[in-house]
C-alpha cells in the first residue's frame, strides 16, 4: 500500500505547528480551559501564546472569551466542533501516514 | 516542551485533583457520616434527638453535599484559579454514565441477595459499603490515573472487610468505616494542598494578556 502525496500535503499545518498542536491537544481533553493554565501547561509566553491563539482563534478552531470567577478575570479557551473536527482530521491524516511508512530504524 | 504530550493531557485530567480540595471536601463529607452514625449508636432508642436524626437524614446529608460543592469552587476560585488557572471539564458521556447505572445497578442486586440469603446479612454492610465507596473511588483512580487513589480504594475496600469480620454493632462499625476514611482523605487533601501552596505562589502580576 503506498503513501498518497496529497494526504501529505493536505495536513493541517495550523494545528501542525507544535505549540498549536499542544494548545489543541490540551483543549481537545476538557471543555474550556483559561489562559493562565495553558500558559503553564504549554510554557509558552504570554505574547506567544496570545498569537497562536489568535490564529486558532481567526481559523475558527478556538473560542475565546473573557469571563470572571468571583472577583477573577479570565480568558477562557475551549476547542469549537470546527475545531474538534479539523484535530480529529489531523490525528487521521497522522495515522495514515505512520502506517503507510516504513520504520528505516528497524 | 520536552516531555510527552500524552503526560499533558494526563495532567490536565488530572488537574480538577491537584490542590487536595476535593478530598478535604469529600473527606469532611465521610466525617460527617461517621459522626451521624456514631450518634445512632450512642443515643437511646426512642430518643427525640435519635428520631430526629434519622427523619432528617436525607436532609442533612443533601445539604452537606450542597455546602460541600459550594465549599469546592469557593476555595478553587481563591486558591487554584489565580495560582494555576482555571479549567472546566466535559461531562461524562452517554456510555460513562451507563457504565455507572450498570455498576450500581450491579451493587444493589449482590446486596439485596445478601440480605436475602445470608442470615448474618447486618454484618455485610460495613463490607458493601466499603465495595460501593471503594468502587466508586478506583473508577476515579482509574480515569485521573492518581497513585493515592488507588491506595485510597483499596483501603475502603480492606476497612469495610475487617469492620464486616469484627462483629461489631451496626452503627458502630459505620462510624468507624466513614470516621477512618474520612480522617484518611482529610490527611491526604492536606498534605496535597499543603505542597500545591508550596510549589504554586500566587501570581504577582495579572496573568490576562
Amino acid at each position: 500500500m503506498g503513501l498518497n502525496p496529497k494526504k501529505v500535503f493536505d495536513v493541517d499545518r495550523l494545528i501542525h505547528e507544535p505549540a498549536r498542536l499542544l494548545i489543541v491537544t490540551i483543549l481537545s481533553a476538557v471543555e474550556s480551559a483559561d489562559f493562565l493554565y495553558l500558559q503553564r501547561e504549554t510554557g509558552l509566553t504570554k505574547g506567544n501564546l496570545s498569537s497562536h491563539l489568535s490564529k486558532l482563534e481567526a481559523a475558527g478552531y478556538v473560542e475565546i472569551r473573557k469571563t470572571y470567577r468571583g472577583k477573577i478575570p479570565l480568558t477562557v479557551c475551549k476547542l469549537s466542533e470546527s475545531g474538534q473536527a479539523a484535530f480529529s482530521d489531523y490525528r487521521d491524516q497522522l495515522k495514515y501516514i505512520v502506517d503507510n511508512t516504513e520504520d528505516v530504524s528497524k | 516542551m520536552n516531555e510527552d504530550i500524552d503526560q499533558v493531557v494526563q495532567r490536565t485530567r488530572q488537574y480538577w485533583f491537584s490542590d487536595g480540595i476535593v478530598e478535604l471536601s469529600v473527606g469532611s463529607l465521610f466525617l460527617f457520616l461517621g459522626i451521624y452514625f456514631y450518634l445512632q449508636s450512642i443515643l437511646s432508642p426512642g430518643s427525640l434527638l435519635l428520631i430526629s436524626l434519622q427523619i432528617g437524614f436525607a436532609f442533612l446529608l443533601i445539604g452537606a453535599i450542597y455546602i460541600s460543592r459550594y465549599l469546592i469552587n469557593k476555595f478553587k476560585s481563591r486558591l487554584t484559579t489565580p495560582r494555576t488557572g482555571y479549567v472546566s471539564y466535559k461531562r461524562a458521556s452517554k456510555n460513562q454514565r451507563i457504565a455507572s447505572i450498570v455498576i450500581v445497578g450491579l451493587i444493589a442486586v449482590i446486596n439485596a441477595a445478601l440480605f436475602l440469603t445470608t442470615p448474618l446479612s447486618m454484618n455485610w454492610v460495613p463490607a458493601i459499603t466499603g465495595l460501593i465507596v471503594g468502587s466508586l473511588w478506583l473508577i476515579s483512580a482509574l480515569r485521573v490515573g492518581l497513585f493515592r487513589f488507588y491506595l485510597q480504594s483499596i483501603l475502603a475496600y480492606l476497612l469495610g472487610a475487617i469492620l464486616s469480620l469484627t462483629n461489631l454493632e451496626i452503627y458502630q462499625s459505620l462510624a468507624l468505616f466513614y470516621g477512618i476514611l474520612g480522617s484518611v482523605l482529610i490527611l491526604s487533601g492536606g498534605l496535597t494542598l499543603v505542597v500545591y501552596l508550596r510549589k504554586n505562589p500566587p501570581m504577582q502580576e495579572e496573568p490576562q494578556n
